[in-house]
């Protein structure tokens, strides 16, 4: 960085700032699994990962390692389409969109999305607390997370 | 048990006014304001203090990056000893308890612990936090502090048939207790109408719900009891786990909506402190606060009310200032929340009361213990510890 003092600025209240950021770019790479996941919502499926053993459970968004029986997971069985809302929160804005936390059948862990197709004034109702709801794919998925939401069914 | 003279204490407590900004101080400057009053507060020297740990939030709240290299080399016990704690908002109890383990094994006879938060100096705190989640799953949803938070209180509300106003009853109570506090940042009270009437920012929160951003610092001096002043450390208790997003949520969905992972905390600290009662034998509890939702899981979790009864109580008076057992007496995070210090805070509030020099916010003690809390992460890192005099 060249000499400080030449970036003071004072904001509005006459305090002296030196401007600056931290701009670090960053790569990830994911897990094998959640690739797998992704490839499979192309073909309109949602994949979990089963941790080994008879009391296995299912882990959904899929991870290649169980943090509750501390084993390698290799498995993957599909979940849903049906599932049960296990919470939501609703964000506001001009569109508000309804966070929802979901336990599709067959997985044993709760995930986020979007439920769609619920009528503004009823987005704040409990009752959407354990009520049913399905996934619904867009027409053609790209392989990530916009593939799909949550509708609710009677 | 343990004797009483083999047990960690608190020996001496600092902070400084909680505001917006303090750009009157630097970040180092900060640190060594509250370790010099610390350390005086403990009646002891400088040089007298064999370790230093420094608790830490993400590093935007602090306004500096890579702390440990802006300038505590030169802060009582960093020459013998230098530890770095940083699970967000749990850092200050989570380093407390360290130091107390290192006192208590006699590896150390005195630690310095302290923190401090520029918060104001970052332009947002959003994309500091967001690097707290895998980039992967954490594109089902938009998942933050604010939003965890709202994922819980529905459930809560949802669960035990809570109203929104019921619901807002602890900012009420905790907004009411900060005007007698000389530290706190938000010295005005609120009605809960106020309260439901400010913007939402991720339904049911509002604003006047969440805390404030705040710049502070405190510290905290941990050695062997050296006079009637001293707080002895009792019991800890911490449990890490629930995540609340996607698979990562351990060891379940349910101890990150119902608060059992708080009670896990609350039962190991009891049992360390030999408390069966807790509502018979705690004169008061200091409780992390930065959203409702949280006082009431650790009430609850603390055993000091039936689960999905907090918030009515509260609402009825309990739990209040001059009600039988205060939680928040000084107005808590609710008033002011520097993330990286505000463990360090409840620590400083509770040794005032217990010793009782805490003004106009002093509650009646009775007992002589009282039990604090401190939650880091998305509800993930829980610390309780257990305090008495």
């Amino acid at each position: 960085m060249s000499g400080a003092r030449e970036q003071v600025r004072k904001d509005p209240e006459g305090i002296e700032f030196v401007q600056a950021s931290w701009d670090v770019p960053q790569k990830y790479h994911a897990d094998p699994l959640l690739l797998k996941f992704f490839e499979a919502l192309k073909e309109k499926q949602l994949l979990a990962a089963r941790a080994p053993g008879e009391k296995g459970r299912v882990i959904f968004p899929p991870a290649s390692f169980c943090e509750v029986t501390f084993s390698a997971v290799t498995e993957l069985v599909p979940v849903g389409p049906t599932g049960r809302i296990v919470t939501f929160t609703v964000l506001p804005g001009t569109t508000p969109k309804l966070i929802v936390f979901v336990q599709l059948e067959g997985a044993d862990t709760a995930s986020a999305g979007y439920l769609r197709g619920v009528p503004e004034g009823e987005m704040t109702s409990l009752s959407l607390v354990g009520a049913p709801c399905t996934v619904v794919f867009a027409d053609e998925p790209k392989g990530d997370w916009s593939d799909f939401w949550f509708e609710l069914i009677d | 048990m343990r004797h009483k003279d083999d047990m960690a204490a608190i020996l001496g407590v600092a902070q400084v006014p909680m505001r917006t900004r303090i750009p009157e101080m630097t970040y180092p400057d900060l640190l060594a304001t509250v370790a010099a009053r610390a350390v005086e507060d403990a009646g002891l020297a400088r040089d007298e203090i064999d370790g230093l740990i420094l608790a830490q939030a993400p590093t935007a709240t602090l306004g500096v990056d890579e702390p440990q290299y802006w300038g505590i080399a030169g802060l009582p016990g960093a020459h013998a000893f230098l530890g770095r704690v940083h699970v967000a908002a749990a850092s200050g109890l989570s380093a407390v308890r360290l130091a107390a383990s290192y006192v208590a094994s006699g590896r150390a006879k005195r630690i310095l612990v302290v923190a401090a938060d520029l918060a104001d100096e970052g332009d947002s705190l959003r994309g500091a936090l967001a690097q707290m989640h895998d980039p992967f799953t954490s594109g089902q949803a938009p998942i933050n502090a604010i939003t965890a938070a709202a994922l819980q209180s529905t459930h809560y509300m949802a669960t035990h048939g809570v109203s929104e106003r019921i619901f807002a009853s602890p900012i009420v109570k905790n907004r009411l207790n900060g005007v007698g506090n000389p530290y706190a940042q938000l010295r005005k009270p609120v009605t809960a109408e106020e309260v439901l009437d400010s913007p939402v920012l991720s339904w049911p929160i509002k604003r006047l719900e969440s805390s404030p951003r705040t710049s502070g610092a405190a510290a905290v001096v941990i050695g062997k009891a050296n006079s009637s002043r001293s707080v002895r450390i009792e019991g800890f208790g911490n449990f890490a786990g629930a995540k609340p997003i996607g698979a990562e949520m351990v060891p379940g969905w349910t101890s990150y909506l119902d608060g059992s992972d708080v009670t896990q905390a609350a039962q190991r600290a009891y049992s360390a402190a030999g408390i069966s009662n807790p509502q018979q034998e705690l004169d008061f509890a200091e409780v992390y606060t930065s959203f409702s939702i949280f006082e009431l899981l650790s009430i609850e979790g603390l055993g000091l009310c039936p689960k999905g009864e907090a918030a009515r109580r509260i609402d009825a008076g309990e739990f209040h200032r001059g009600s039988r057992l205060p939680v928040n007496a000084t107005g808590g995070a609710t008033c002011g929340n520097p993330i990286s210090a505000g463990a360090l805070v409840r620590i400083a509030d509770a040794t005032a009361q217990l010793r009782g020099e805490a003004g106009d916010c002093q509650v009646e003690i009775r007992h002589g213990r009282a039990v604090v809390t401190a939650i880091g992460g998305l509800f993930q890192t829980h610390e309780v510890g257990v305090l008495a005099i």
